[in-house]
């Protein structure tokens, strides 16, 4: 045991680490949604076969969303300083790292939300629009509940990838398993401690996946395994 | 009544406009069932989609109990739609919705014009749709999920909610080309119990000679974009006009009519005589050995219909039309 370890494992700092690092990853992913979801519904119904096309307006997003999600993240933080220092008065510490990890994942979290409303039938939309329903109906009331299953996998992948991005936080002085590793453990070559904190890391991506997983097919109504009644009966009620 | 005046769609490819449909005139009388046939390609979803304006016409106008549909604004034009209800090929239910709220569905887009509070008119939505799951036979499946229904059951759901906002027409979209024969049948007998049950009009769109027969009352042949022939399927069924009518409605007759000496008759049953022996009488009557090329009758709107192709030997024509004539008995000359 190297004494580093020793001195986490007294005074909590394992536990300082993972609270630190679900801090930082669930609240950016939070907000990443609150940004990307309603960004992605914009570019799915002004696609150029959308509901309302504005294809002047989804050229600029899917624009500027390339161009964010093109730019490394390890750069993105150096080129947010200022813009931290401007809203936030500060570019160092945890709050910092979350506004810098939103503005990196809302782009990503937009075009995962795109791909999950695409999946979408179309039928379903033209349905719909048969019956008199307007954008935001078919928003609320078809695109989302239909989409459901597919967003929770989506947001899933998101908070993963953000998670790996909040390990990055040491770079401008913020917490987490990672700052741990790379800013405690690795200057005084305590292997032991790096090691515990992939670890930990391993079995909180583990545990988000296995949860979500669960809460998507749970959600999911397509699926026949998830339903009590069997297919039998749907055929013996056929002949009538 | 829904009329289409004029009505063109056009859509831009970079090798030139591709015409979908041109100049269609169409009257679609209230209380009818009005096949659309034709073959697949001919216009025949893009025709059906233009009457609620899923696709807006290039020109022309829709008429809606007379209104013109094309210039109305947003709002107006979903009221209208909820006076149009549709089914699908695909049946188009909301995977994640139970039976019971798939049918639910179009009242909620309603809800917040209607002046009732939110309390009564979920218990009068609720009635509206156990009634309308009731009129399609699957009030046991209320809690059931699409994913657990056959086809047929699913457009069963799908018939009930294009019904529950009560509109005054139903646009069925290829709506039993997915399900076998014995549920084609079902369904269809279903959309004959709508119309008239509750008056509803229902425009039916089909490749399917069998759906027209078993169900309408008028029919429009579309083909190459354009509206070949229209009339009431008794009409037109009995003497089609042009080759494509011919081709879909008796698709063996002109293959029928090769090479063999004499001449040829097209008889023409319609209703009554159909149970008459009349070839029978015709030979005894008239010593004539007619040789029947191509027969086949059909059970329209519960009388029969039906066409027979005879050739007759040289020099006999005159008795045998003598004989039609005096049995009532349509004929052509092929």
């Amino acid at each position: 045991m190297s004494k580093l370890f020793m001195q986490l494992w007294e005074n909590g700092g394992f536990w300082i680490g993972i609270g630190e690092t679900l801090y930082m990853t669930l609240s950016a992913t939070l907000l990443a949604y609150v940004i990307g979801l309603p960004l992605g519904i914009v570019l799915v119904i002004t696609d150029r076969d959308g509901l309302t096309p504005v294809v002047w307006l989804n050229k600029i997003l899917s624009v500027i969303v390339n161009i964010l999600r093109s730019i490394p993240f390890i750069i993105l933080i150096v080129a947010l300083i200022p813009f931290s220092r401007a809203v936030l008065g500060t570019s160092i510490g945890n709050g910092a790292m979350i506004l810098m990890l939103v503005v990196a994942s809302a782009p990503y979290v937009a075009r995962m939300v795109e791909s999950s409303l695409k999946e979408v039938d179309k039928g379903i939309i033209e349905a719909a629009r048969s019956m008199g329903a307007n954008t935001f109906q078919i928003i609320v009331k078809v695109f989302l509940p239909e989409a459901k299953p597919s967003l929770i996998v989506g947001a899933l992948i998101s908070t993963v990838t953000i998670l790996g991005y909040s390990a990055m936080s040491g770079t401008i002085a913020g917490g987490g398993l990672g700052a741990l590793a790379v800013t405690q453990a690795r200057p005084s070559n305590a292997q032991d401690v790096i090691w515990l904190c992939v670890a930990l890391m391993v079995v909180i991506v583990q545990v988000i996946q296995e949860v979500g997983t669960l809460i998507a097919r749970k959600t999911d109504k397509r699926r026949r395994t998830n339903l009590k009644r069997n297919k039998k009966s749907a055929r013996a009620d056929e002949t009538k | 009544m829904i009329q289409l005046v004029d009505l063109t769609k056009t859509y831009p490819s970079p090798s030139g406009d591709i015409v979908a449909l041109e100049n269609i005139d169409l009257t679609v009388p209230d209380g009818s069932i009005f096949g659309i046939i034709g073959l697949s390609g001919a216009g025949k979803s893009t025709l059906v989609r233009c009457i609620n304006l899923l696709e807006r016409p290039t020109s022309g106008q829709v008429l809606i109990d007379g209104e013109d549909v094309t210039k109305a604004n947003k709002k107006r034009l979903s009221d209208i739609r909820r006076n149009i209800g549709m089914i699908f090929q695909s049946f188009n239910l909301l995977e994640q919705r139970t039976v019971e709220a798939n049918v639910m569905f179009p009242l909620e887009l309603t809800r917040h014009s209607k002046g009732s509070n939110a309390k009564t008119f979920r218990e009068e939505a609720k009635q509206h749709v156990a009634q309308l799951l009731e009129l399609v036979g699957l009030s046991d499946k209320a809690k059931s999920y699409p994913s657990q229904l056959s086809g047929g059951q699913k457009q069963r759901v799908a018939i009930a909610r294009a019904l529950a906002t009560n509109p005054k027409y139903v646009l069925c979209d290829e709506a039993t080309s997915a399900l076998d024969p014995t549920t084609t049948q079902s369904i269809l007998e279903l959309i004959k119990d709508i119309n008239r049950k509750l008056g509803v009009t229902v425009v039916v769109i089909t490749h399917e000679m069998r759906v027209v027969e078993s169900i309408c009352t008028h029919v429009a042949v579309i083909d190459n974009s354009r509206i070949a022939e229209t009339g009431t399927v008794s009409d037109v069924f009995s003497f089609p006009q042009t080759d494509i009518a011919k081709e879909l409605i008796i698709p063996n007759l002109i293959r029928s009519l090769g090479n063999s000496d004499g001449t040829k008759l097209r008889l023409v049953f319609n209703g009554e005589l159909s149970d008459e022996p009349i070839i029978s009488a015709l030979a005894m009557q008239c010593q004539v050995a007619v040789n029947i090329l191509y027969a086949d009758t059909k059970n329209i709107e519960g009388r029969v219909f039906g066409h027979m192709v005879i050739t007759v030997p040289e020099g006999q024509t005159d008795v045998v039309k003598r004989f039609l004539d005096a049995h009532n008995v349509s004929y052509r000359e092929e």
